[in-house]
C-alpha cells in the first residue's frame, strides 16, 4: 500500500504563501507535542538525551568554523549531564581515576584507542567518533599555527621524485 | 555541516553518493525554475536554514530542498520540502530525496533546547487541493510514521519512527 502511494504521490511539504498558522493552532501544536512527550518512558527520554549528544558531535566533525572549536571534555560532560552522572563516578566506572582522567579528556595527556573504547562502550556511541574528534582537534591546534604549517611545507614528493 | 547520504538512480537502479549541505537563500530555486514553492523567497524567513541535497557527481543541480525552522526557538518546524521538478513522477530520476531530507530534518529537532521537543519533527502537507492533502498524509503516515495533529495539516514524526528514518535514510551503507 505504503510503496502504491508512494508512487503516485510526490512529497512536497509547506504551506501556501497566503496560508499562516492562527495563534489558536500555534498553542494547539505545542500542547499536542507536550502532551505526546508527557506519555514518553523514562528509557526513551533517556536515549532521546544522549543522541543528543551524539548528533552534537557528528554535527562538531562536520564543523568548519575554527572559532566553534569544541574539546571531548565538552561532549564527555554532556553525556554526563544527560546521564546525571559525577565526573568521578564516570572515571571509576571505567577504571579510571578522577586525577588522571581529566588529563585526558582536557588534552594534557593524549587522548589514545583505549579510552576511545572505553568511552564508546559506555556512552554507546562509536570508538571512531571520539577519536575523529580528538585528531580534528589535533589538526586544528596544528593548522591554526602559521609558523607550524610552514615547517610541513618541505614535505613534498615533488621534491624527491622526477616525474 | 555536510551529511553524506545515498539516493536511488531510478536508471541504473542502484545507489549513488549524495550530499546535504547548508545553501544560501540566492541559490534555491523558485517557481520560475519550475518548482511549486518560491523557496528562494521562503528561505529568508526568521530562524530558518535552508538544505539542499545534490548528487556528488552532479554537485551544481539541487535534486531536492528543505527549510527548517526553529518556531519560538525551541519547536523543530520543517516549513518547506520539495522535490526537483526532474525527480517527480513519473519520470523521476532519483528516489528517496524526500526520505533523506526529512531525515536529516528529523535530526536537527535532536538539537532542541528543551527536552520535550527532542525528537519530534512538525511540518505541514500542501493543502490546496484537500484530496491530495488527504493522500499526502496518508503517505506521510504510513511511509514516515507521521501522526495528524486533530484533522489539521500539522503532522508530527516523533521518537522511534523518525530514528528508522535516520537509520533508512542516513546511515544507510
Amino acid at each position: 500500500m505504503a510503496t502504491k502511494l508512494k508512487e503516485n504521490l510526490d512529497p512536497t511539504i509547506g504551506l501556501p504563501a497566503d496560508r499562516k498558522w492562527t495563534k489558536q493552532h500555534h498553542v494547539g501544536v505545542h500542547e499536542f507535542i507536550l502532551q505526546r512527550a508527557a506519555k514518553r518512558s523514562p528509557e526513551r527520554v533517556l536515549k532521546n538525551r544522549l543522541l543528543a549528544v551524539r548528533y552534537q558531535m557528528e554535527a562538531y566533525l562536520q564543523e568548519n568554523d575554527p572559532a566553534k572549536r569544541m574539546n571531548i571534555e565538552d561532549f564527555v560532560l554532556a553525556y554526563l549531564q544527560a546521564l546525571n552522572m559525577p565526573f568521578r563516578k564516570f572515571a571509576l566506572a571505567i577504571d579510571s581515576s578522577d586525577g588522571n582522567l581529566k588529563k585526558y579528556v582536557t588534552g594534557e595527556r593524549k587522548f589514545n584507542t583505549d579510552l576511545a573504547l572505553r568511552f564508546a562502550h559506555f556512552f554507546h556511541t562509536p570508538a571512531e567518533l571520539w577519536l575523529k574528534v580528538s585528531v580534528k582537534n589535533d589538526l586544528l591546534a596544528v593548522t591554526s599555527n602559521k609558523n607550524t604549517i610552514n615547517k610541513y611545507k618541505k614535505y613534498d614528493y615533488k621534491k624527491a621524485v622526477e616525474v | 555541516m555536510n551529511e553524506k547520504v545515498k539516493i536511488l538512480d531510478i536508471a541504473t537502479g542502484t545507489l549513488v553518493p549524495a550530499t546535504i549541505r547548508k545553501a544560501k537563500p540566492a541559490e534555491l530555486p523558485g517557481i520560475q525554475d519550475g518548482w511549486i514553492f518560491n523557496l528562494n523567497r521562503h528561505a529568508r524567513a526568521r530562524n530558518t536554514t535552508a538544505w539542499v541535497l545534490t548528487a556528488d557527481h552532479t554537485p551544481e543541480e539541487i535534486e531536492g530542498c528543505m527549510l527548517f525552522e526553529w518556531k519560538d526557538k525551541i519547536m523543530a518546524y520543517m516549513s518547506y520540502l520539495e522535490i526537483a521538478p526532474h525527480n517527480k513522477s513519473p519520470h523521476k530520476r532519483y528516489d528517496h530525496v524526500a526520505g533523506c531530507l526529512i531525515a536529516y530534518a528529523f535530526k536537527m529537532s535532536y538539537g532542541a533546547a528543551d527536552e520535550n521537543y527532542k525528537a519530534m519533527l512538525v511540518f505541514d502537507v500542501k493543502d490546496e487541493d484537500k484530496k491530495r492533502a488527504e493522500k499526502l498524509m496518508a503517505l506521510y503516515s504510513q511511509v514516515y510514521s507521521a501522526v495528524r495533529y486533530g484533522t489539521t495539516t500539522t503532522m508530527l514524526i516523533q521518537d522511534r519512527s523518525g530514528d528508522q528514518l535516520v537509520k533508512e535514510f542516513l546511515e544507510r551503507k
